[in-house]
C-alpha cells in the first residue's frame, strides 16, 4: 500500500522536475549558442556543459561541446563527445563526419578513415567525406583506394584545386606519372611557392631526379620549414642519393613539426637502429607500427630491433606476421628462416627456404640473366654499398 | 528540441586537406639521445704487443690488403702504365714517383687526376678512387689481374658516359664512400663518421674484433682475458655468416635490395649464396670461418676444404654418429667443392668466384638466383 503510494507521487513529481530541468537545460544551451557565435569558446563550453549535466543525453549540446573541444584543439574530448551522441542517434551522419575529422587531426587515419566510409556508405554525394576518406586512405598508403575515392570527388569538382593537388600527388607516388604531371600542371599556378615547390619536388622523385628533387624540397623547406611531410621527403632524397646523416636530420626536422608522420618515424626508427641507437629507434617504430599495423616496412624493421633487443620470439611473430600480409617479401622469409634456426625450428625454416627458392625462381623466369648483366648501378631508395673485389 | 549542429570543419580550406597529407603535429619534440663517445682504434701495434704470432700472419693476409693507398699500391707499382680504349675515350694510369696519374682523353676534352686509394688486393682486380673538384670518384676502368690490364669497373660496359667527368668515372655519394671505407680499412669511421685521418688501410683486427681501447685498458689493469673485447666465440654460424662476415660481403636479406642482383651477378655475395644451401643451418661448422682463416690467406686446394664438409658429412661406408649424420657422397670422395660449390665466371669479372650456394650442380642446370 505503502509502496504504491510512493509511486504514485513519484510519477506526478517527475514531469513537473522534468519540464524544469528541459527549461533550464534549454537555457543553458542557447547561452552556449550564443557564447560559441561570439567565439567566447570557454564560455560555450561551460554552457554546454550545464546543458548536459541536465540532460546527459542532448544530442545537440554534446555535438556543439564536440565542436568547442575541437576548436580548442582538443580533439580527444570532441571525439568523446562525438562518441556520446553517436551513441543517442547512429544516424547523425553530420556528426560522424566531425568523429571523423576528430580522429584525422588526432593523426588516427585508420579511426578516421572508418568514419568517413561510413558517412559516405549512407551518403555517398557527401563529397567532403570522400575527399577525406581519400586523403585517410593515401596516409594508410593505400594509393589505389585513395585515388578511387578523389577520382569521384575530381569528376564532380574539376575547380577543387585541393582535390586536385591530392589526386595529383597520389597518382605520382602511385607511379602513374603523366597522370600526375597533368594535375600539377593544372594546380600548379595557384600553389603557394613553398607548396609548389614541395609538388615539383615528387615530381622528380616519381621521375627519378633525385638530385633535382632535393634542390626542390629543398627550396619548399627552405620557404615553410613547417610544411607538413617537406622534411620527410627531402630526407627519402637524401637516402637515395646516398647522405644518410642528412636524411636523419630532416627526419627528425619533420617529427619536430609533426610528431606521427608516419614515413619520418619509420624511416628515422629504421636508420637509428641501423646505428645501434635501439633506445630511440624503439618508439619511433612502434608509433609507425600503431599506425600502419600492415606496413611491411614497419612490421620488418621492427621485428629487427626486437631480435636486437634478443626478444626473438617477438620479432618472429613480427615476421610471421608480415609474410603472411606480403606473401612474396623474401627479406622478412629470410629473417624469418634465420630466427627459425635459432629457434631450432629446423623444419619451419626448411619450409620458407623451399618458398624463397621458389620466388627467386620465378623472379629468374621474369629476368633473364642476360639482360641483367653489367647493368649500371641504378638509384633504389635505399643506401647501397658498392661491390666489392676479393 | 531545436538542434543547433555546428560542423568543425576544420579541413575546408581549399588547399588544406590537399597539402596537409600528413597533417602538422603539436610540436612534441623527440627525445634524442646522445651517442655514445666511439672507442679509440689503437691499430695493429697495439695488438702485436700481446698477439704477435696471430697479428704477424693476419698483416700478411688478403684482408690486410683491402685497400692500399697509392703509394704502396703493389699492382701499380709494378705497372707502371696501363692503358684501355673503349670508342673515342682513352684510359691511361700512369705512374710517377710514387704516385699515379689517372687521365681519360676523348680526343678532345681529357681529365687528369691523382689516384689516391686502390680498392681489392688484386686476387681478381682492384678499382681506384680518386678526388675530382672535392667529391670522391670511382674510376670507370679497374685493374684486371687476369688480364693484366684494364677493363670496365664492373656494372660499366653498356654506361654510354655523357662527357668527359662521367666518362673518368663515378662520383661517390657521402654514403658509398663510407661503406666502401668502412669495409676495406678499419679505423676509419666511428659513430657512422667517415675519418680518414684515422683510417688503416685494410682490414686489421680490430675491424672484426672492435676497437681496442678498453680491451687494452683492461688488459694493463690486471682483468680477465678477452675483457672489453666482442665476443665472436659466442656467434653462432649465421651470425658469422650473416652479420659479422655479411656486414661486408652482404646479408642474404641485403642481397635483395640490390638493383643488379639477378642471374650470376649474385655470386660475389658469399653469405646470401650460402644462406640458399640445403645444409645452411645455425651450426658453426657452415659458419664462415669454419672454412676460411681470416687471420691467413684463403686457400685455393680444393682438397683443403674436404675436411670442412666431412665435419658433418660422412664419408661412404662410414657410420653416421649423432654429431656427424649428413649423408655420404655417392659419387666422390674428395675435392667436394669441385662438383659441389662450382666456379662462375662473371662476364666482365675476368674471374671465376666460387659460387656458395652448395648444391648438386648439375650440368647444364641453370644457375639459381
Amino acid at each position: 500500500m505503502f509502496a504504491k503510494l510512493a509511486l504514485t507521487l513519484a510519477l506526478s513529481i517527475v514531469p513537473i522536475q522534468d519540464r524544469d530541468t528541459v527549461r533550464q537545460s534549454e537555457a543553458q544551451f542557447a547561452r552556449g549558442v550564443e557564447a560559441q557565435q561570439k567565439g567566447d569558446l570557454d564560455a560555450a563550453r561551460q554552457a554546454y556543459e550545464a546543458a548536459l549535466k541536465l540532460i546527459p543525453q542532448r544530442i545537440d549540446a554534446l555535438s556543439n561541446l564536440g565542436v568547442v573541444h575541437a576548436k580548442l584543439g582538443q580533439y580527444d574530448k570532441a571525439a568523446a563527445n562525438y562518441k556520446a551522441a553517436l551513441a543517442v542517434d547512429p544516424n547523425e551522419h553530420d556528426i560522424r563526419l566531425n568523429l571523423g575529422i576528430a580522429y584525422f587531426q588526432m593523426h588516427q587515419a585508420e579511426a578516421a578513415r572508418k568514419e568517413f566510409a561510413q558517412v559516405i556508405a549512407a551518403k555517398p554525394d557527401k563529397l567532403q567525406a570522400r575527399q577525406l576518406l581519400g586523403v585517410c586512405l593515401f596516409q594508410l598508403g593505400k594509393l589505389p583506394e585513395a585515388i578511387k575515392e578523389l577520382e569521384v570527388v575530381y569528376a564532380a569538382q574539376a575547380d577543387n584545386i585541393g582535390v586536385a593537388y591530392a589526386l595529383g600527388t597520389a597518382y605520382l607516388q602511385n607511379d602513374q606519372i603523366e597522370a600526375g604531371r597533368a594535375l600539377i600542371d593544372k594546380v600548379f599556378k595557384f600553389l603557394p611557392p613553398a607548396e609548389g615547390h614541395l609538388i615539383l619536388g615528387a615530381l622528380n622523385s616519381a621521375t627519378r631526379k633525385h638530385v633535382e628533387a632535393v634542390e626542390e624540397l629543398k627550396m619548399a623547406a627552405r620557404l615553410n620549414p613547417k610544411l607538413a611531410t617537406v622534411h620527410t621527403q627531402l630526407g627519402v632524397e637524401y637516402l637515395i642519393t646516398g647522405n644518410r646523416d642528412l636524411a636523419i636530420e630532416e627526419f627528425r626536422a619533420e617529427l619536430k613539426n609533426n610528431p606521427r608522420d608516419f614515413m619520418a618515424n619509420l624511416r628515422l626508427g629504421w636508420l637509428l637502429r641501423e646505428d645501434g641507437l635501439l633506445d630511440e629507434a624503439e618508439p619511433l617504430l612502434k608509433l609507425a607500427l600503431e599506425m600502419r599495423p600492415d606496413d611491411i616496412a614497419a612490421l620488418f624493421h621492427s621485428a629487427q630491433l626486437a631480435q636486437a633487443r634478443g626478444r626473438v620470439d617477438e620479432a618472429v611473430k613480427m615476421l610471421e606476421r608480415a609474410v603472411s600480409i606480403h606473401k612474396d617479401f623474401r627479406q622478412a622469409y629470410v629473417l624469418l628462416a634465420r630466427l627459425y634456426l635459432k629457434q631450432k625450428r629446423t623444419a619451419d625454416a626448411k619450409r620458407l627456404r623451399a618458398i624463397i627458392d621458389r620466388l627467386n625462381e620465378e623472379e629468374q623466369k621474369r629476368q633473364p640473366t642476360a639482360d641483367k648483366l653489367s647493368e649500371p648501378p641504378k638509384a633504389i631508395d635505399r643506401p647501397i654499398k658498392p661491390p666489392q673485389f676479393q | 528540441m531545436k538542434r543547433k549542429i555546428r560542423l568543425a570543419l576544420v579541413l575546408a580550406a581549399m588547399m588544406a586537406a590537399a597539402i596537409l597529407l600528413a597533417t602538422a603535429g603539436q610540436g612534441l619534440s623527440q627525445s634524442q639521445s646522445p651517442r655514445p663517445e666511439p672507442q679509440r682504434y689503437l691499430g695493429v701495434q697495439a695488438c702485436a704487443a700481446c698477439h704477435a704470432e696471430i697479428t704477424e700472419k693476419q698483416q700478411k693476409s688478403m684482408l690486410a690488403k683491402a685497400m692500399q693507398p697509392v703509394p704502396d699500391c703493389q699492382i701499380l707499382t709494378s705497372h707502371k702504365e696501363l692503358k684501355f680504349q673503349s670508342g673515342k675515350f682513352t684510359f691511361e694510369i700512369k705512374r710517377q714517383g710514387n704516385q699515379s696519374l689517372y687521365t681519360v682523353s676523348d680526343g678532345a676534352a681529357q681529365i687528369s687526376v691523382p689516384l689516391l686509394y686502390c680498392f681489392g688486393q688484386g686476387k681478381s682486380g682492384q678499382t681506384y678512387v680518386y678526388e675530382y673538384n672535392g667529391a670522391k670518384y670511382e674510376s670507370r676502368v679497374s685493374f684486371y689481374t687476369a688480364i693484366e690490364g684494364l677493363d670496365f669497373t664492373l656494372g660499366y660496359a653498356k654506361d654510354i658516359p655523357a662527357n668527359i667527368v662521367e666518362a673518368a668515372g663515378r662520383q661517390l655519394s657521402v654514403d658509398e664512400t663510407r661503406n666502401c671505407f668502412q669495409c676495406h680499412t678499419t679505423g676509419s669511421t666511428a659513430n657512422r663518421q667517415l675519418n680518414l685521418e684515422k683510417m688503416v688501410p685494410g682490414v686489421h683486427c680490430e675491424a672484426c674484433h672492435g676497437p681496442g681501447e678498453k680491451h687494452v685498458a683492461a688488459m694493463k689493469a690486471g682483468e680477465k682475458a678477452g675483457a672489453g673485447m666482442k665476443k665472436l666465440g659466442e656467434l653462432d654460424g649465421d651470425d658469422i655468416n650473416q652479420k659479422l662476415c655479411g656486414d661486408c660481403h652482404r646479408s642474404a636479406e641485403e642481397v635483395f635490395e640490390l638493383p643488379n642482383r639477378a642471374g650470376i651477378n649474385s655470386v660475389r655475395f658469399q653469405p646470401y649464396r650460402i644462406f640458399h644451401s640445403r645444409c645452411y643451418s645455425a651450426d658453426r661448422r657452415i659458419g664462415c670461418t669454419a672454412c676460411h682463416d681470416p687471420h691467413g690467406d684463403l686457400e685455393a686446394s680444393a682438397a683443403f676444404y674436404d675436411s670442412k664438409c666431412l665435419a658433418c658429412h660422412t664419408s661412404k661406408n662410414e657410420k653416421a654418429t649423432a654429431d656427424r649424420n649428413a649423408k655420404a657422397c655417392p659419387t666422390g670422395k674428395s675435392k667436394c667443392t669441385d662438383c659441389h660449390m662450382p666456379k662462375i665466371d662473371l662476364p666482365g669479372a675476368h674471374f671465376k668466384f666460387t659460387d656458395h650456394r652448395i648444391r648438386i650442380a648439375r650440368e647444364g642446370a641453370p644457375y639459381p638466383n
